[in-house]
């Protein structure tokens, strides 16, 4: 027996000197990469609360320690005016993203509807749109001044301009907001109904209840578990959202928490508060830890539930009778509003050498221009280019982070896996502004001091994705790796194969699927993400994303149109091409 | 009493039926079991009794009741009955008091809250639950699980009591304890009660009647001795116990004795072959137990009927009983003898296959046999 396997003997009475194995080195190794990702952040950000920055950088010379910070902040009166709005957006649309997404649930896991495949497709699909681009298009359509519904009333109903719909509100905001939810929602949801063992329900019946007691009784406290879990999940993302906030909450004047860090640390006019920003951020923080805490204990908590399982027969779809047509209808409706609407908004825009309703002088005016236009720029070829070095880069720097981390949580007794376990978490409550911030701050400070330059390049993107996207990898590995049984790779290894062998030719093979999606999974988000290319970029480090807001911000459509549509081309089809066994597992997030 | 005549059912999307047209009776206070490979259609019976699926025609009938006929589809909560599902069903959300209360509290007819804590508890001193009142229902072990499930099944006292496969999740000595156990419950209350399952030692030690199901059909029903004896077909001798089942062809049949000589690739047999010609194609069955071992060669001749030379290939020996596999000419001959008997590999035996242990089958035998034919064809 080798030394290695003596040390990760749980009470293994005799324990050799452990020489520095492998093993050792590998998890000391992940160790340091995850603390300098994580932890590094954290404290640069708790640090700069305590700077007095006016005009300065944190660490700079003439910054000074202060506390006054905390006063600073939690004596405005606007401090309370914004966590009104964080809470009021975040609760509105989660309120409207769940109704929606557990109709659609309901409909597609238990009933007859007609289309309902399609409409699983239709749901991935709109995965894929970055929430940017919803808040753009739907900008698009219901803006008060030339948004096409809007426009669209005004020429037959004869309202005064501008109006009559006004999208630069707090409902506004969460109607686009509670859309973008639903799709992830709805992945939830579904997986939660399937979990359910019909037989509970069944039970139900043969006992006597009727189908309504039996869904309030039985099928509801069933759910409990797995919607709630859902549901402070879907929080701690709404609280946390940056891209639909920024397009729609900065113009309607309704900042929330995270624009406010942003605007902070980008004031429009006037010299950045990084201070403030930073303990802007720390509340912020605080509001998204607490719910992710309560997460983890709501799905250590619902294992508890697990009871005997049986053969699972298909469950019988409840028959919808008359209520088909209204139930299909439902989900064109949504299919409208979450993918249609925006894709051929977009489109329209790309078209039209001016924004105007479809007519027949429009129609006359249609040209691609924009498209050539834009593919001349270069600012566009750099932005394809820095998008795809991005993404490859962060996909797949977290994936092998994530399946390391992954490989000694599941499979290893190493005394680092509670540390591991905690700061692979970690990222998940750090909003993404914060983690622009903190690593804006860091170098900021640090850029002297380093051989070579990061902030400016794309390096400081790719880091602080990294950071961003490491919870979401290792979550996906561990899954994957769990799914393997240990016998498996005990098998390789009585078979004579060596550790590597094993790892190569049994271990590999077999976390290849969790591998990939893992890996389409972090592209996608890296391609759809918004706010770190933003906080941290500049012209030469432009992104998709980053080009469309800077195409809209400048009110020039027919670009935005012409560079949505290739951003929605791409993330689109890559959605499409994420494992369907996986979205119906639910296993995105859990 | 349940009845059921003519059940179709057909899933949607499925090219055959699960369901073929079923039809049998269950005596009041009957313990009824349906007996099947997975796939036979026997859980798809149980569930169109209890209205968890709707059949395409047929009628059911429990007690005086008509839930199902052409015109009528009686959803199951309001049926009659009590169900105890293969994995139990216990809602894991509610205490054990509260799983069994729940069919007196959702019920048409209001129980005083005394009356549901009375008849709460005499269920729960039935299946031996006693005390466990308050514990939530997944503190309870497979077995309590199992108990409570038909505590539950019985607190409204139904019409009929329908047991989908209860004993499969169990393990086996719990599963033997269980088998006395439900069966005791059962004759206590003297409910009439429908059983599902794949496992034939269940089906025969706890049924008044079984019926052998193959295919979306009824192929034998019967007691459990009969089926065992005299199974109908090649299927249900090949699916109730294990069977030597093995080729051959008629050669001569004395018309008067119904007697018949048989030629196999183990020799020549003599059965009794009533409805089966000379030169008919058959296939014989004999129990491993009713094949008797003789130290020795044989003798050969006419008036060793039945006896034929074998080797023994090996044995397996199990403490109740050995099992030995023989190779008697071109065939392969398993005999389960008492485990007193001693043969080692090599050594030479004489099988004797007895005459009124044989049983002869045409030679597509699976075809399903009408109702009632149940040992008619021999």
């Amino acid at each position: 027996m080798s030394t290695a396997a003596d040390a990760a003997e749980p009470g293994g009475r005799i324990r050799r000197r452990s020489p520095i194995t492998g093993r050792t080195v590998a998890t000391a190794v992940v160790l340091g990469v995850l603390i300098y990702l994580i932890i590094g952040p954290l404290v640069m950000l708790f640090l700069s609360t305590f700077r007095d920055s006016h005009g300065a950088l944190p660490f700079s010379p003439i910054a000074t320690w202060t506390l006054d910070n905390y006063p600073a902040v939690l004596g405005r009166e606007s401090t309370w005016r914004l966590l009104i709005n964080t809470f009021g957006f975040s609760l509105g649309a989660l309120f409207l993203g769940f109704t929606v997404a557990c109709m659609l649930a309901w409909l597609t896991e238990r009933t007859n509807m007609p289309f309902r495949n399609v409409l699983f497709v239709a749901v991935v699909a709109s995965l894929g749109i970055p929430n940017v681009i919803i808040g753009i298009a739907w900008d698009l359509v219901l803006n008060p001044v030339n948004g096409l519904v809007n426009v669209f009333l005004r020429q037959t109903f004869g309202f005064a301009r501008p109006g009559p719909i006004d999208l630069y509100t707090l409902p506004g905001m969460i109607f686009v907001q509670g859309i973008s939810l639903v799709p992830i929602t709805y992945l939830l949801v579904s997986a939660a109904f399937r979990a359910i063992d019909v037989s509970m329900e069944d039970a139900g019946a043969a006992a006597g209840a009727p189908f309504r007691t039996v869904m309030r009784r039985v099928t509801l406290p069933l759910l409990t578990p797995a919607l709630l879990s859902a549901f402070v999940y879907q929080f701690v993302t709404v609280v946390e959202s940056f891209d639909i906030p920024l397009v729609i909450g900065i113009r309607a004047g309704i900042p929330v928490l995270s624009t406010q860090i942003y605007v902070q640390a980008h004031p429009a006019s006037g010299l950045p508060e990084y201070g403030l920003a930073s303990t802007y951020s720390l509340f912020l923080l605080a509001i998204a830890l607490g719910p992710l805490v309560l997460y983890n204990r709501i799905i250590s908590k619902s294992e508890r539930y697990a009871t005997i399982t049986g053969r699972g027969y298909t469950p019988r779809r409840i028959d919808l009778g008359v209520w088909k047509v209204p139930a299909a209808l439902f989900g064109l409706g949504f299919v409208i509003l979450s993918f249609v609407t925006p894709a051929l908004t977009l489109f329209w825009a790309s078209i039209q050498p001016f924004y105007a309703l479809p007519s027949a002088e429009s129609f006359a005016r249609i040209t691609f221009a924009a498209y050539g236009e834009v593919f001349r720029n270069p600012a566009t070829l750099r932005a394809i280019t820095n998008t795809l070095v991005l993404a490859v880069s962060v996909a797949t720097g977290t994936l092998i982070l994530g399946t390391l981390v992954s490989w000694i949580l599941v499979r290893t007794k190493s005394r680092a896996r509670v540390l591991l376990d905690l700061l692979a978490f970690l990222p998940h409550a750090m909003p993404g502004v914060i983690i622009g911030l903190s690593i804006l701050l860091i170098y900021l400070i640090m850029d002297r001091a380093l051989p070579f330059p990061v902030y400016g390049t794309l390096l400081i993107i790719i880091i602080a994705q990294s950071t961003q996207y490491v919870s979401l990898a290792t979550r996906l590995m561990s899954a994957g790796i769990a799914q393997i049984k240990l016998e498996l790779e005990e098998a390789a290894d009585i078979s004579g194969a060596s550790w590597g062998a094993t790892v190569r030719r049994v271990l590999l093979p077999l976390i290849r699927p969790a591998f990939i999606n893992g890996y389409l999974l972090v592209f996608l988000g890296s391609i759809k993400n918004l706010t770190l290319p933003l906080i941290l970029g500049t012209p030469q480090t432009v992104v998709l994303s980053t080009l469309v807001f800077g195409f809209w911000d400048k009110a020039d459509t027919a670009s935005t149109g012409a560079v949505g549509i290739l951003a929605l081309g791409i993330t689109v089809v890559m959605s499409i091409f994420l494992r369907r066994a996986t979205l119906r597992g639910g296993t995105l997030i859990a | 009493m349940i009845e059921v005549r003519d059940l179709v059912k057909t899933y949607p999307g499925a090219t055959s039926p699960a369901v073929a047209g079923v039809s049998f009776t269950v005596e009041q206070g009957g313990f009824y079991t349906l007996l099947g490979p997975s796939g036979c259609g026997k859980t798809t019976t149980l569930r169109c009794i209890a209205g968890l699926e709707r059949p395409d025609s047929g009628m059911i009938k429990l007690g005086q009741t008509v839930v199902v006929s052409d015109r009528i589809f009686i959803p199951t909560y309001r049926r009659d009955i009590g169900m105890v599902f293969q994995n139990y069903a216990v809602w894991p959300h509610m205490t054990v008091f509260e799983n069994v209360a729940f069919p007196l509290r959702v019920g048409k007819q209001k129980v005083a809250g005394s009356e549901i804590d009375r008849r709460v508890r005499e269920s729960l001193a039935l299946v031996g639950l006693a005390g466990l009142e308050k514990r939530m229902a997944t503190q309870l072990s497979g077995g309590q699980q199992q108990r409570l499930s038909v505590a539950r099944a019985l607190v409204r006292e139904p019409d009929v009591l329908l047991l989908d496969e209860p004993l499969s999740n169990l393990d086996a000595k719990l599963r033997e304890r269980m088998r006395s156990e439900l069966l005791l419950i059962q004759r206590r209350v003297g409910i009439t009660t429908l059983f599902v399952t794949h496992d034939q030692v269940e089906a025969l030690s706890m049924s008044d009647r079984v019926a052998i199901m193959d295919r979306g059909l009824i192929v034998q029903e019967g007691a459990p001795r009969d089926i065992y004896h005299a199974p109908a077909n090649q299927f249900v001798a090949g699916f109730i116990g294990s069977t030597n089942l093995f080729a051959g062809r008629v050669i001569s049949r004395d018309a008067e004795t119904g007697q018949a000589l048989i030629e196999t690739a183990a020799g020549r047999i003599v059965a009794d072959a009533e409805g089966h010609e000379a030169g008919a194609d058959v296939m014989i069955a004999v129990r491993p137990e009713d094949v008797v071992l003789h130290r020795g060669r044989s003798a050969g001749g006419p008036e060793a009927a039945n006896s034929l030379g074998g080797v023994v290939e090996i044995g397996l020996f199990t403490g109740v009983s050995v099992e030995y596999h023989l190779r008697v000419a071109g065939q392969l001959v398993q005999s389960r003898v008492s485990s007193r008997i001693d043969f080692t590999r090599g050594d030479d035996v004489v099988v004797e296959l007895p005459v009124h242990a044989i049983r002869v089958f045409s030679m597509a035998g699976s075809e399903p046999a009408a109702e009632g034919l149940a040992g008619q064809d021999a």
